[in-house]
């Protein structure tokens, strides 16, 4: 197993620790947004579909909506800093996943622009198209959802490819990836995340917007929201289960079975305090369930990080031996190097390396023969050097000749190579 | 080095960079960076004279700006990244390492700006005039900084300048085509900025009532940024290291062109021309002419096309001058690969290739470990359509012999004798099948 690029030979601009846990942090950040992004986009296409029977969601669709406006933006910008850190951090691993993919990878970015363009147009048509052509309305939002449908999968596929070194050579693409053991479960369990963060999301922003105002909307859509949120966490007790069983083998390691089990514990008691929230009116069982829930979240995303690091362990070994090969080899053999360099290469040379791949002494090659030179530019030394230190058009049948680069003296010696030599 | 190849057919991997680029530079620049200067002086013309239609015109501009920005800027943004990792992942590898908290930086001040662009926009009637302008001051400020980090990079790539000796950052950030580039780029935006809302003031016709404000004040915008944009352009050609300036020629044609080089500063007085041009009719006729509509802004489509290919260009072989070659070659490293063989560390290129076939398998393996980064085979710059090979295998030995010194844009040949013998067989068979 030899294809596990070998490091590259510059510093990392911070310990490897650092880097790491900001890798961690921006990207629990980054992941929240699209979060509300996602499940953003699917609200306002579910509610207004159930919006026919009953204004509210209308409402509620629409408002959705006005937020993901901004959440789109921040969660693709919010990106910028986790993909860099991983470039950094895991750039062998990281790189190589997305090159094995690359038509996969490379459509993320035409995707997820059509994907937005597909927002702009749901939301600004929503009174001009909404009643006269509610079904192409309606498929503004559709489109925008599928999109978001597809392209987790292949980050998704991604990220399980760069932690299998050792199954590179038998996969051949992204539908072999996506056929990697964990990357189906792991979907799930992303999108059952989403709908709790965005249920989570609307119950704190509409109880912040209802509390000056006795509009019933928001006390409405925030017991809603809340009620996403519940059945969303309850749900993980299935889709994490599953993503956890089917994680690789050598993921597992003890801490990483600690920080599961204190997760776990902090999600249940995060959920009864839903449940109280759901049963008064009181907003801080909200603020105490999200707390709790944050620190999952922070739990889980160092969870992933061990199984980064346990599938890792030996694929790096591997790396870090070609590595120091590569680099002990390279030292040894510089140290007895010597470049060619300040010495005065004769007029025969320099022809050879500046001119011969288009100029040959008794034919045509690319440019004309040394022979016709000789006959032009018999006795006509400064001509010829002038020509060929700035070359202009002569003949129309042959292409233009590029400046060499070269300079006075090379030029002298070439030029008197030719004329003199050939004569 | 040894990353999996990835081969565009026909366009070619640096065709696909160049087209997400062009994209994302008239986007980021035109609207997001251009575009705060433009609009926030629109907005407080039209407060200072109390025009409420100017006002919404301005608005109504800042819409398209907002969503051009948020989607196409942001995520072409995003795209860059993608794609040029995925064509010179050493490059960008190297590149990370030396300028991560560039970036990082870059990144905070980037949130800051689609955050105070989004602000701008939605809160247009929820705010006081004065306040409103001053969160546009805020968000003219931020995209300011956005170009001034984001250029101490893309020159770095070109003129390494101190770096290379001393490994520092600031000496890679600071080189010398830092300011002139700047310069460039920001009167560039500026323009670009008002190309677009020449563009969608077209299609905005229930705001017609107005035109004689707007175009006026367009005009008289282009007229005073325009000789700004040639002046620091003309500053950034004559700062281009002597190396670069031999090779701009080769970037703005095929080699084949080289005999209109010069044209290259013409064209660019040529788009100022334009510029200046349209500037000066609509200031004085105040007029909307649909060709002044659309010509201003595929003016500059060219322009920059020109401009990023020629930056591009100009620092060819290298992705970092003087350090690394566009293929991911170290230039320390080239004399020890020659020695030992490119085959030594090469894995990837090797996928899908039947190494049984000898000679024909080794040198379409070498073409893509040093070649594929710039040549497809047929297409764009493809290697099997080139004359200098097309008598075969002998000529394109000769090639390989020499273009080290005669085509020093290319990074150098790495690999044994032999090595290079299997290259040109597989070159010269190539060239010679139709
Ligand atoms: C990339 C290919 C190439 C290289 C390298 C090259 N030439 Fe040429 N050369 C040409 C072509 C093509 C022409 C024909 C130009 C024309 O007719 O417009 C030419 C023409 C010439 C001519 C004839 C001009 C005339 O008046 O007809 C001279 C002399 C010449 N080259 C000298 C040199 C010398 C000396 C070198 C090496 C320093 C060199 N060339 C390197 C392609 C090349
Ligand atoms: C840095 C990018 C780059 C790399 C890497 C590169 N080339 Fe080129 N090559 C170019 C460019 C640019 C041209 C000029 C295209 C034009 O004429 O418009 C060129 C032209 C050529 C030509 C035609 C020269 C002539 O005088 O007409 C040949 C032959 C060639 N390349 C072969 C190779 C081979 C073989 C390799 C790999 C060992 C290689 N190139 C690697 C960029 C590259």
């Amino acid at each position: 197993m030899t294809n596990i690029p070998i490091d590259i030979p510059l510093s990392l601009p911070a310990p490897d620790g650092v880097l790491k846990a900001l890798l961690v942090i921006t990207f629990i950040v980054h992941i929240l947004f699209v979060g509300l992004m996602v499940g953003g986009a699917y609200w306002s296409v579910i509610f207004k579909l159930l919006g026919k029977e009953d204004p509210f969601y209308e409402r509620l669709a629409r408002e959705i909506l006005d937020t993901v406006t901004i959440n789109k933006s921040l969660a693709v910008v919010l990106g910028v800093a986790p993909l860099l850190l991983i470039g950094l951090t895991y750039t062998g691993y990281w790189y190589t996943a997305n090159m094995m993919t690359v038509p996969a990878f490379l459509s993320i970015i035409w995707l997820v622009i059509f994907a937005f363009l597909f927002l702009y147009a749901y939301k600004y048509t929503w009174d001009s198209l909404g009643d006269r052509a509610p079904f192409l309305h309606l498929s503004f939002g559709l489109s925008a959802c599928a999109i978001f449908a597809f392209v987790p999968l292949i980050f998704l596929a991604n990220i399980n490819l760069m932690l299998l070194p050792f199954r590179w050579d038998a996969t051949k693409g992204f539908i072999q990836a996506l056929l990697l053991p964990n990357v189906l479960f792991r979907y799930m369990h992303f999108f059952v995340a989403v709908f709790a963060i965005i249920g989570f999301f609307a119950a704190i922003y509409f109880w912040c917007r209802g509390r000056k105002s006795d509009d019933l909307f928001y006390m409405r859509s925030q017991k809603l929201g809340l009620k996403w949120a519940l059945g969303g966490t309850l749900l993980q007790s299935i889709f994490g289960t599953l993503n956890f069983i089917s994680l690789p083998q050598g993921a597992y390691s003890r801490t990483l079975l600690i920080h599961i089990a204190a997760a776990l514990a902090l999600a249940a008691v995060a959920c009864i305090a839903l449940v109280r929230a759901l049963l008064t009116t009181s907003g801080k069982p909200i603020v105490a369930a999200v707390a709790l829930l944050g620190v999952v979240a922070l739990l889980m995303s160092f969870v992933r990080h061990t199984v980064r690091e346990n599938l890792l362990r030996e694929p790096r070994m591997v790396a870090n031996q070609r590595t120091l090969e590569y680099q002990t080899s390279l030292a040894t053999f510089l140290k007895t190097y010597t470049p060619e360099s300040g010495k005065l290469l004769s007029g025969e040379d320099l022809f050879k390396r500046y001119c011969t791949s288009c100029h040959a002494r008794d034919r045509l090659l690319l440019g004309p023969s040394t022979q016709y030179m000789v006959q032009k530019y018999k006795g006509k030394k400064e001509d010829m050097a002038a020509f060929v230190l700035n070359p202009k058009k002569v003949n129309p049948d042959l292409p233009s000749m590029p400046k060499p680069p070269i300079g006075q003296y090379e030029i002298e010696e070439i030029v008197e190579y030719i004329l003199g030599g050939s004569r | 080095m040894d990353f999996p190849v990835v081969e565009v057919p026909l366009i070619g991997g640096r065709m696909l960079i160049a087209l997400v680029g062009i994209i994302h530079v008239l986007i980021s620049h035109g609207c997001a960076v251009g575009g705060s200067f433009f609009l926030v002086l629109l907005e407080y013309k039209s407060i200072r004279e109390r025009n409420e239609r100017l006002n919404l015109v301005a608005y109504r501009l800042t819409r398209w700006f907002f969503i051009l920005t948020t989607s196409v800027g942001a995520m072409t943004g995003v795209g860059i990244w993608f794609t040029t990792n995925m064509f010179s992942p050493v490059g960008i590898g190297s590149l990370l390492r030396v300028f991560f908290w560039a970036w990082f930086v870059e990144w905070l001040v980037f949130i800051t700006e689609i955050v105070l662009v989004a602000v701008y926009y939605l809160s247009w009637r929820r705010m006081s005039p004065q306040k409103h302008l001053r969160v546009g001051i805020a968000y003219i400020l931020t995209s300011l900084q956005t170009m001034i980090i984001i250029v101490g990079i893309l020159g770095f790539q070109l003129t390494s300048g101190k770096w290379m000796s001393t490994r520092s950052f600031w000496d890679g950030f600071f080189n010398p085509t830092y300011v002139p580039q700047l310069f460039s780029r920001i009167a560039l935006a500026g323009i670009l900025a008002c190309a677009f809302c020449l563009l969608i003031y077209a299609f905005l016709r229930d705001l017609r009532d107005v035109r004689t404000q707007f175009l006026r004040f367009s005009g008289a915008y282009l007229l005073f940024v325009s000789p700004l944009y040639l002046l620091a352009t003309f500053a950034y050609y004559q700062v281009l290291p002597e190396r670069a300036q031999a090779f701009i020629s080769v970037a703005l044609v095929t080699l084949q062109l080289t005999q209109y080089a010069q044209w290259s500063k013409i064209f660019f007085v040529a788009v100022v021309g334009v510029m200046l041009l349209t500037g000066a009719v609509l200031f004085l006729k105040q007029r909307t002419y649909g060709v002044l509509s659309i010509l201003p802004i595929l003016v500059l489509t060219v322009a920059v096309a020109q401009f990023e290919r020629v930056r591009e260009f100009a620092r060819k072989p290298y992705v970092v001058d003087g350090y690394l070659y566009s293929n991911g070659f170290r230039k320390v490293e080239l004399p020890f690969i020659s020695d030992v063989g490119a085959s030594r560390y090469a894995t990837w290129a090797w996928r899908g290739l039947d190494q049984k076939k000898g000679d024909a398998a080794l040198g379409h393996m070498l073409f893509r470990l040093e070649c594929s980064t710039c040549h497809t085979y047929r297409g764009i710059n493809g290697i099997f359509r080139k004359k200098i090979l097309a008598p075969g295998e002998e000529a394109a030995l000769r090639f390989l012999n020499t273009y080290e010194f005669s085509h020093p844009y290319m990074p150098p040949f790495a690999g044994t004798q032999s090595e290079k013998e299997a290259l040109a067989y597989f070159l010269g068979e190539g060239a010679t099948k139709k």
